[in-house]
């Protein structure tokens, strides 16, 4: 068994010293591209579970930047050091306990000359723990403390506990990290000298909608939260009284400050608080430039939204197809990467906001709505080139090949583009693809818009090469009417498929060359309708041909009936309405003559060949 | 753009055959992406990047870098997938070597002047390839080096100038060599186990196999013959423990590109082998001042069986290769076609546009979509034409071409609909004992539909397709019976539903056993013929014949015309016995009614001829009172209604008379005429057709039944409906 298709938009990815390595947290293991080509260059394995953080160890001074050091922490409980030039395990720290975020906030924080030679490295982990009482499965969230050098969790230092393990989020030079808390942000401000026992000041800011993210200003004592209405909050001078700055003023000064605080709720200790709402959604990234002038903001939109920190003004960079999930800054002003929900971490050049390289991981199956579900999964296998089709929410079906794991090609199915978050009107409902993977069969459902409008139609599309760069063959709108189209197969050896639908008919379709002599030689094949078959007008579930395409099998409802698909003469019928119920009978509709008459076919009866496959695909969906 | 010319070119593909590196001798390496066609990176002036400065912007200076050997190396060999663990190791005309990692897409290692004067010295460096460190030289020849190669297991190394030489690797000390190739190597491999070499020199049109023995004979114990000179060599070697594909492979490209295949299952078989050619089929659109698309790269990946193997392709033009895996059956030459996607065109569609839109200097599509409707298909032709601004070559790039059919709604007008057949119950009941309750109901069921077809002609009655519980049958059996369907007129003859009698209008029976030579469409039988054949009859004879001529005329099979004088010739000669047959067949009782019905239609035919009798003779008396002038056309005039209306009675008689519909619509003759029409019209229609389909067109058209508006968007259920009017028609004869 093979696996791949991991997701590469879990985690964070995190930028190496010289930006020109990205490292990508990619299911169990660690995944390093090159930023100028955009492929792989090693990938860092290891881990037993999902990879949760990736932390690049920062270059402190400019010679050390072609230093490769990398913390990776995994939900397995394992925190590991790595060369990742190498590649090679350095270290390995076992906490046991799944860690779902970590921060190394010493890694950052400007070198002070200590005269301490060796100073404890102390990362802080949010990690998950088994709930006591009645649900084993759920954990709680808590953030711990874990000494890196002495490789164990400091004892008995739990700073927070939280219903779900949270993600945390630092500050750029380690001053400070928080979490988000249902609707308060919680923050931490690092002391200078860490050690396992010294007290960790906290503070609190709250809002009256749930957070979703929060970010730090590089070097302003500025924290900017989003929310799910889409609101983005701007706190400015957070933590004058609770964090750093409380030793050294008087009290008496802060409390004048106190009456002429904007947008501060109750005695949050923060100076001001701005409220911006642009995103109609949950903002789900957040970020400021490297320099602090600016805030990136995204979400289901897949706008990514600039935002100038003094005066709000916004800048947009539309377009980018899908929602947006993660941004990086790299230590190279010019480059950033952007991580979208559609498994795709695009590269960008960094002031004129252009994708340079985008790295494509498998696309997740789309989400079809309740009136379309039918038998179809979302995907289909090519056996012969080790492909298989991923219907992706863009109408588009990408092709992704098993073996290289990796993106070959992806087919515009229907002529409409795609914005996340716009309401679905033309859904893609099913797709096949012929033995040797030339033809492909694609069946859209417009819907219909207060009832009137609606459209079924059948595409078969061809393609002559390797590359599956399918071209539109034939379109049969309304192909049965005004019913919709359960299934397709393909006749195994010759051009014919057969499409069944729920107004109770089945069309056989076979293709014919056309070729044209107009100064060009131009061959196509054309699709047409070769037969037409019903069965006391019962709606047709599903459809296969044998392994020698002589019998097609086409599931009406209760029974089954056989056809010859050449002269169109019903063979037999067969089954009973009390073993074959439902559509589910008719997804292992077995492929071998013999099995359907065995009136068994309950039995996983695959073929070989798409075995492995099935199998694998088990891992995709579990992964993805 | 590169040289158009083959030997120029520096090709390598990934050890994973994931990509493809070109160098066409500009100093540019293009890396492709072999599985999706795309080009990945481009490395132009490799050398001043690197180093230093990170950031720093590439100076254009690739000019000045001159490559002369490539070759993509993997590192890791347990890793074959990954892509980190290979290098791309380049040597310059200058002397130096340079290793480049694809995937980081940065400088590896170089080594300046490790070969001064592009190795004319003959000697030979070995370099760490993961630093480039120089790991030791030596002197391998006393003339410039102009292939090398390693063997798979990389103990053995092989030099050619213009002699082959063979070292250990690790002691340097030369092992054998080998002469015979005049001129200088141009490409030399090992076989992959290490027992033969491959070469071939400069303007050699053949490629030689040297044995690796040891031994002292110098020459070639093998040569394999080419066209052209080759410039690019593989072999794969298949022991012969893997019996399926032992064997010898050999491929080569020719200078022209054309790809060779030898193969052998012994070095004997090989010497004799034909060569298996691949190339690609040119169209003619290439005019001369075109490039030729060739096969430049080609890798043998592994053997499919015995004599054949997997081939990977790079082919097309340098521009825009496309990467093919073929299968190549020894003996069986390979066409490809060429892709035209990123090639230019001649300007021969030039004249097509006016002068005016040459103004234009960035691209513009020209979008031509003729709609063209055949029926209810229409057929879309969409080509899309970009014009390249380059305006003193005028050439044209076709970008897309694209022709997609659509179907509407009626997509199904020419499929064949469902032939209905059923099974012999019978014959199951026989052999499932267990379960002939069940098809005892299944009958019984069918035979009651079946009745209903017969007598109420019913809207809902049709044949159902009834199975038994399949529980009961086994797979064989099951096949059995799926094989041996029963035609549906058979099965309702065998119940009793369709009458035997039938048998009797066959032409078969009728033509060979009845009518005894008879012709009865001769058209002008005198009558004392006619008399003479029926008197040579037997009675019983007669009497049969005068069965079929009822039932033929009955079934409209042969019209009144020629019927009727026969059987009036019959009754008239042999009355007595006819007569005497009466109580038992009943057939004169048969043949009055069947007149009396003829009569009632005709009788609406003679109003309605007798109507248009009087209406033209009104109009003859009108024409006449208008005046003499056109005397000549009066005297015509009368004839000509007379006239029709004479070949109107014939033409009804030729009709057959009918049978229900006459007898229905006589109070309303006009309707009556345009149905007939009507039914004309659409037999006409259908006439490629069987009688089928006539007879479902019939009931579309007749206006008595329910179901005349036949609704045409009802397409499910019209096999049904066919096959009911088919069995009705049926029954009605």
């Amino acid at each position: 068994m093979i696996s791949g298709g991991r997701s590469l938009v879990s985690s964070p990815p995190a930028f190496s010293n010289d930006a020109k390595k990205l490292l990508i947290c990619h299911g169990n293991t660690v995944s390093i591209f090159s930023t100028s080509t955009g492929l792989q260059i090693t990938e860092l394995e290891g881990h037993k579970a999902l990879v949760t953080s990736v932390i690049v160890v920062p270059a402190s001074t400019p010679a050390s930047k072609i230093l490769c050091y990398c913390w990776t922490a995994s939900l397995d409980g394992s925190i590991r050091y790595w060369d990742f030039s190498v590649p090679e395990l350095m270290k390995m720290i076992d906490i046991q306990l799944p860690i779902f975020s970590m921060v190394i906030p010493s890694l950052f924080s400007q070198p002070v000359e200590s005269d301490e030679k060796t100073r404890d490295l102390f990362a802080y982990v949010s990690i998950g723990v088994n709930k006591q009482d009645k649900q084993p499965n759920t954990s709680r969230g808590q953030i711990r403390k874990c000494n890196l050098t002495k490789s164990c969790l400091a004892g008995g230092v739990t700073l927070a506990e939280t219903q779900e393990p949270e993600f945390i989020t630092i500050c750029l030079f380690g001053k400070y990290f928080g979490i988000r808390d249902k609707r308060k942000l919680r923050i931490w401000h690092v002391p200078e000298k860490d050690s396992e026992r010294i007290e960790i000041k906290k503070m609190r800011l709250h809002h009256t909608k749930t957070l979703t993210i929060l970010a730090f200003h590089p070097t302003k004592r500025i924290v900017a939260a989003g929310d799910v209405s889409g609101r983005i909050l701007v706190w400015r001078g957070f933590g004058n009284r609770a964090l750093s700055l409380s030793n050294r003023l008087k009290n008496g000064r802060l409390m004048t400050y106190e009456d002429e605080r904007p947008g501060v709720r109750g005695d949050d200790d923060a100076d001001s608080c701005t409220t911006w709402h642009w995103h109609s959604s949950e903002v789900k990234l957040l970020l400021f430039s490297s320099d602090g002038a600016y805030l990136y903001s995204g979400g289901k939109e897949g706008v990514l939204v600039i935002w100038q920190l003094d005066t709000g003004k916004k800048k947009f960079l539309p377009r980018i197809g899908s929602p947006l999930l993660f941004f990086i800054n790299s230590p190279d002003p010019s480059l950033s990467s952007i991580s979208c929900a559609d498994n795709q971490i695009h590269l960008m050049k960094m002031p004129s906001m252009e994708i340079l390289k985008s790295i494509a991981g498998i696309k997740l199956p789309c989400s079809v709505p309740e009136i379309c579900k039918n038998s179809f999964s979302g995907f289909v296998f090519d056996c012969a080139a080790g492909l298989v089709a991923v219907c992706a929410e863009n109408y588009c079906i990408q092709f992704y090949s098993l073996f290289d794991d990796r993106e070959i090609s992806q087919v515009q199915i229907c002529e409409r583009n795609h914005q996340p978050g716009d309401e679905l009107t033309v859904i893609l409902t099913l797709a096949a693809l012929s033995l040797d993977g030339c033809v492909m069969s694609t069946v859209e459902t417009r819907l219909p818009e207060e009832g009137i409008g609606g459209l079924v139609s059948l595409k078969f599309w061809m393609c002559g090469s390797q590359i599956k760069d399918f071209s539109l063959s034939t379109i049969i709108y309304e192909p049965h009417r005004d019913s919709g189209v359960s299934a397709i197969a393909f006749h195994p050896t010759r051009r014919m498929s057969v499409s069944t639908s729920y107004g109770g008919d089945f069309k056989i379709w076979v293709g014919n060359q056309d070729i044209q002599q107009k100064d060009k030689m131009l061959q196509k094949t054309r699709w047409t309708c070769h037969a037409v078959g019903s069965y006391k007008k019962k709606p047709m579930t599903a459809a296969a041909f044998s392994a020698d395409g002589s019998v097609l099998a086409v599931a009406a409802e209760t029974v089954i009936t056989l056809w010859d698909p050449e002269m169109n003469v019903l063979v037999a019928v067969i089954g009973d309405s009390l073993e074959c119920h439902t559509v589910q009978f008719c997804n292992l509709f077995p492929i071998h003559f013999e099995n359907i008459s065995n009136g068994l076919p309950k039995g996983d009866d695959h073929q070989p060949s798409s075995d492995q496959f099935m199998e694998l695909f088990d891992g995709f969906e579990a992964v993805t | 753009m590169g040289s158009s010319n083959i030997r120029d070119l520096l090709t390598s593909f990934s050890p994973s055959l994931d990509f493809f590196a070109i160098s066409s001798g500009d100093g540019r390496i293009k890396i492709w992406d072999t599985v999706k066609g795309q080009i990945q990176t481009e490395f132009a002036d490799i050398v001043s990047t690197g180093g230093t400065n990170l950031f720093g912007k590439p100076e254009k200076g690739h000019l000045s870098v001159d490559y002369s050997c490539m070759k993509w190396l993997s590192l890791d060999k347990k890793k074959k997938r990954k892509l980190g663990s290979s290098l791309l190791v380049l040597g310059t005309g200058c002397g130096d070597v340079l290793a480049l990692d694809i995937s980081a897409g940065q400088l590896k290692w170089k080594v300046n002047d490790c070969h001064p004067g592009a190795g004319a010295d003959g000697i030979v460096c070995k370099l760490d390839s993961m630093t480039g460190n120089l790991l030791g030289k030596f002197r391998a020849s006393a003339k410039a080096i102009s292939s090398m190669s390693v063997s798979s297991d990389g103990k053995i190394l092989a030099t050619a100038a213009a002699q082959l030489k063979v070292f250990n690797c690790s002691d340097h000390t030369k092992i054998q060599k080998f002469s015979g190739h005049p001129g200088s190597v141009r490409c030399m491999v090992f076989t992959n186990d290490g027992k033969y070499i491959l070469s071939s020199a400069i303007s050699e049109r053949y490629v030689a196999l040297w044995k690796l023995d040891g031994g002292k004979k110098q020459s070639a114990c093998c040569v394999l013959a080419m066209d052209h000179p080759a410039v690019f060599l593989d072999s794969r070697c298949v022991d012969a423990a893997d019996v399926d594909a032992s064997g010898l492979y050999v491929l080569a490209i020719s200078e022209m590109g054309i790809c060779y295949f030898w193969y052998g299952k012994n070095i004997e078989e090989l010497r004799n082998a034909k060569s298996t050619k691949l190339s690609l089929s040119l169209d003619d659109q290439f005019s001369k001042r075109q490039k030729i698309p060739t096969i430049f790269a080609a890798k043998l990946q592994g053997t499919a069986k015995l004599a054949s193997a997997h081939i990977f392709l790079a082919y097309g033009l340098v521009i825009k290769p496309s990467f093919e895996k073929v299968i190549v059956h020894s003996g069986s030459d390979v066409k490809l076609n060429s892709s035209t996607v990123g090639s230019f065109y001649p300007s021969v569609s030039l004249a097509n546009l006016k002068k005016g839109q040459f103004h234009i200097t960035k691209c513009f599509l020209c979008c031509l979509a003729c709609v063209s409707q055949v029926g209810s298909r229409i057929q879309m032709l969409v080509e899309v034409i970009g014009y390249l601004p380059n305006q003193n070559t005028n050439q044209w790039l076709r970008c897309v071409e694209v022709i997609v059919s659509a179907l509407d709604r009626a997509n199904a007008e020419d499929a064949i609909l469902p032939i209905p057949k059923v099974l012999d119950f019978h014959h199951q009941k026989k052999k499932h004992q267990n379960s002939s309750i069940v098809t005892a109901e299944v009958m019984t069921d069918d035979v009651a539909n079946s009745k209903r077809v017969a007598q109420a002609k019913e809207e809902k009655a049709f044949i159902c397709y009834e199975a038994w519980s399949h529980g009961h049958i086994k797979p064989n059996e099951m096949e059995e019976a799926g094989h041996r369907p029963i035609c549906m007129e058979d099965r309702l003859r065998t119940l009793g539903i369709l009458d035997n009698k039938d048998d009797l209008t066959s032409d078969s029976v009728f033509d060979s056993m009845k009518l005894r030579g008879i012709n009865i469409e001769a058209n002008n039988m005198p009558q004392k013929k006619m008399r003479a054949a029926i008197l040579s009859m037997v009675p019983s004879d007669a009497y049969k014949l005068l069965e079929v001529l009822i039932s033929r005329w009955q079934s409209r099979s042969h019209s009144g015309k020629y019927v009727l004088p026969w059987i009036c010739c019959i009754l008239v000669n042999h009355g007595d016995y006819v007569i005497s047959q009466e109580p038992v067949t009943q057939l004169l009782d048969s043949l009055h009614k069947l007149t009396k019905s003829k009569s009632t239609a005709i009788q609406s035919l003679l109003q309605l001829s007798g109507r248009l009798q009087l209406i033209t003779a009104q109009i003859d008396k009108a024409v006449q009172n208008e005046g003499q002038t056109y005397l000549d056309d009066h005297d015509r005039l009368p004839a000509r209604p007379r006239s029709v209306a004479e070949q109107m009675k014939p033409a009804q008689a030729a009709e057959g008379g009918p049978s229900e519909d006459g007898t229905k619509g006589s109070n309303l003759p006009h309707q009556e005429g345009r149905n007939r029409k009507l039914r004309r019209s659409h037999v006409s229609l259908d006439n490629r057709s069987d009688r089928k389909s006539v007879a479902s067109s019939k009931r579309r058209v007749s206006p008595s039944r329910t179901l005349s508006n036949v609704n045409l968007s009802a397409r499910p259920s019209m096999p049904r409906e066919t096959e009911k009017a088919d069995l009705r028609d049926k029954l009605n004869n």
